[in-house]
């Protein structure tokens, strides 16, 4: 906070009578009329944290006004207020994902054709940013990455790329907003689509890789897993921190979800929860609550705990088929019900769906459902103010089929795959990684 | 920042009152804050630990309407047993006031240095601005810009994400 300016002007409470009063409530709501002659008073350093409060979208905007304001972005100071002020904003970024593993793909940035045999290859570096709190869609896009990763986790306003070839791994950490690109060293063990977890916190990342070992060039096993951390207090351990999965587990290439000093993984046939605990690099299972009758699992992380998201059928039973969300107690082992989708609902629901499943992710008070094999049908669900609603489809994405187009043609069918994301101008914890690369260690082994 | 923690009001033993600090307005008003309150604004927080004589501190910078608003605001904030929620809703009604009092809540927290009520009002002014097209920022705010044509064109275009 900046010290008292004993020139600063007497307040103008008195110094004139508001004018119109239709347009006299402050609030946000509707396009509110501004004064100029009450705001051009408004210092500089007060007009900064106004700009600091602004979302991504308004505050890169907003570098049109003038040269200070664009280069508020480069300036320490801004970010740091930025940093201290700005509140978390629980946002989505979505990235497309091919499901015909045939299609012949033209990578955007070469002249090559490139056939993509995994039907997990992107498009093309482009990602759409949903913010749950307005219903808008913005389009994101990545020049920096290369060709051959594929998006894997998110977390701290940043997003990691994976190679996606079969070996030791690439990561790279990218902030979208200002279009960053940071390298992690590779991985130790080659593997082929292993499961990530991301963790950044301010002075800290954690990454985890686990799954998908290469015991030979043509056959994987889930077998192990490797773990990346640095901190600014010099902690650190490059990929040599490994540890032994479970037994016959079946990760799926799934998402791995933060909460609370693990990483939590689906495990599939039969559904079980993995759970990584950093501290003591130790993997254990849990149960899923009624796990025989679960239909698409997901796991989500919300204010801290770990949720999780499935249908439930139970056949022989004479219970309405419902979606249902429970979260995990923090004795780590038992779960409780905490939301179903309203009945009505759940029939629109499934009738869309067709049993072709759905995958979920949730950021915040927010949880996204998305129908595969359809980019246009997700639904957004805010555990605060219990609401459903369907989502706008992305406008960015088109030339698809959306659910509608049912198996036809080789056009262009994907679907969108999303991370829950936190936007940040400024995300100054992939120095440490800087250093990594510098030949002048500052921190001891 | 003081390192010390503020004195809980809740300590005070049952025979001995809530201290009280006394302030006066730029136009001669005396308010009486209680101590707790008062220490949500670290500008006061710095007057109390100097000097505990029981004189009105003076504020030149702040009028009586104002003043009056910004006790009623960290008394709330001092005020336990708040939830979150009705916090919030507080605060919003709080802020619901016409934009003349909005900038003098602003100038009052910067001058008084309390962090809750000066990130509410900028968030604010943040809402209104952020639906305005560049230009409409400009005249608000008088500034004047000195891009040239070609460099708001590479301006917008470096930043087209944020207006399609």
């Amino acid at each position: 906070m900046e010290a008292f300016n004993a020139s600063m002007p007497l307040p103008f409470s008195y110094l004139f009578t508001s004018e119109g009063s239709a347009a006299n409530s402050s609030s946000s709501s509707g396009d509110p009329w501004m004064d100029t002659r009450i705001w051009s008073k408004l210092p500089q350093s007060l007009l900064d944290r106004v700009i600091a409060f602004l979302p991504p979208p308004a505050f890169f905007r907003a570098r049109l006004v003038c040269k200070r304001w664009y280069g508020l972005l480069f300036s320490n100071t801004f970010l740091e207020l930025c940093f201290q002020v700005s509140p978390d904003r629980h946002c989505f970024i979505f990235f497309k994902n091919k499901i015909h593993s045939t299609y012949i793909y033209q990578n955007n940035n070469s002249n090559n054709n490139h056939p993509r045999s995994s039907s997990s290859a992107s498009y093309s570096m482009e990602g759409y940013l949903f913010n749950p709190y307005e219903i808008t869609w913005h389009r994101l896009s990545f020049p920096l990455i290369p060709s051959g990763f594929s998006p894997c986790a998110s977390s701290g306003g940043l997003l990691c790329w994976v190679s996606d070839e079969a070996g030791t791994k690439s990561l790279i950490l990218c902030n979208p907003l200002v279009g960053s690109f940071t390298p992690l060293p590779p991985t130790l063990r080659p593997r082929l689509f292993p499961s990530i977890g991301l963790t950044i916190t301010p002075s800290s990342i954690d990454v985890a890789v686990a799954g998908d070992d290469l015991i030979s060039p043509y056959a994987v096993k889930n077998l192990s897993s490797e773990s990346f951390h640095i901190d600014a207090g010099g902690f650190f351990s490059l990929w040599g921190t490994t540890s032994s999965l479970p037994r016959l587990c079946s990760l799926e290439s799934g998402k791995m979800v933060y909460v609370e000093g693990k990483f939590y993984c689906m495990n599939y046939n039969p559904f079980s929860v993995l759970a990584y605990d950093i501290g003591s690099n130790n993997w254990c299972k849990i149960q899923a609550p009624m796990r025989r009758f679960l239909r698409s699992p997901s796991l989500v992380e919300s204010k801290g705990r770990l949720l999780l998201v499935a249908a439930v059928e139970k056949s022989k039973l004479n219970v309405p088929k419902s979606l249902r969300i429970w979260f995990l107690q923090d004795c780590g082992t038992a779960w409780v019900e905490m939301e179903r989708m309203p009945l009505q609902l759940y029939i629109q629901f499934a009738d869309i769906e067709g049993g072709r499943g759905f995958d979920c992710v949730g950021n915040g008070e927010f949880v996204v459902i998305m129908i595969r094999g359809c980019w246009d049908k997700a639904l957004l669900f805010d555990m605060c103010r219990k609401r459903w609603q369907w989502m706008p489809p992305c406008p960015f994405v088109g030339g698809g089929w959306g659910c509608s187009g049912g198996g036809g043609g080789g056009g262009g069918e994907f679907e969108l795959h999303g991370f829950a994301y936190e936007p940040k101008l400024a995300t100054p914890v992939t120095g440490m990684l800087d250093q990594l690369t510098h030949p002048l260690q500052s921190f001891s082994c | 920042m003081s390192s010390s923690p503020p004195p809980s009001s809740a300590a005070a033993s049952p025979s001995c009152p809530k201290k009280m600090i006394a302030l006066r307005s730029s136009d001669g008003e005396t308010f009486e804050i209680e101590e707790a309150a008062a220490l949500q604004s670290k500008t006061l927080e710095n007057m109390i630990d100097e000097d505990c004589a029981g004189t009105p501190i003076p504020l030149p910078n702040v009028t009586g309407k104002i003043l009056a608003k910004v006790v009623e605001f960290c008394s709330k904030h001092a005020e336990p047993g708040v939830d979150d929620e009705s916090l919030r809703a507080w605060d919003a009604e709080f802020v619901n006031v016409e934009q003349a009092t909005v900038f003098d809540y602003i100038l009052a927290a910067n001058f008084l240095e309390i962090p809750t009520l000066l990130n509410l009002t900028c968030n604010v002014v943040a809402d209104m601005i952020r639906g305005k097209t560049p230009d409409e920022i400009r005249k608000f705010f008088n500034i004047k810009s000195i891009f040239s044509p070609e460099e708001e064109e590479e301006v917008r275009r470096e930043n087209h994400w944020a207006f399609e």
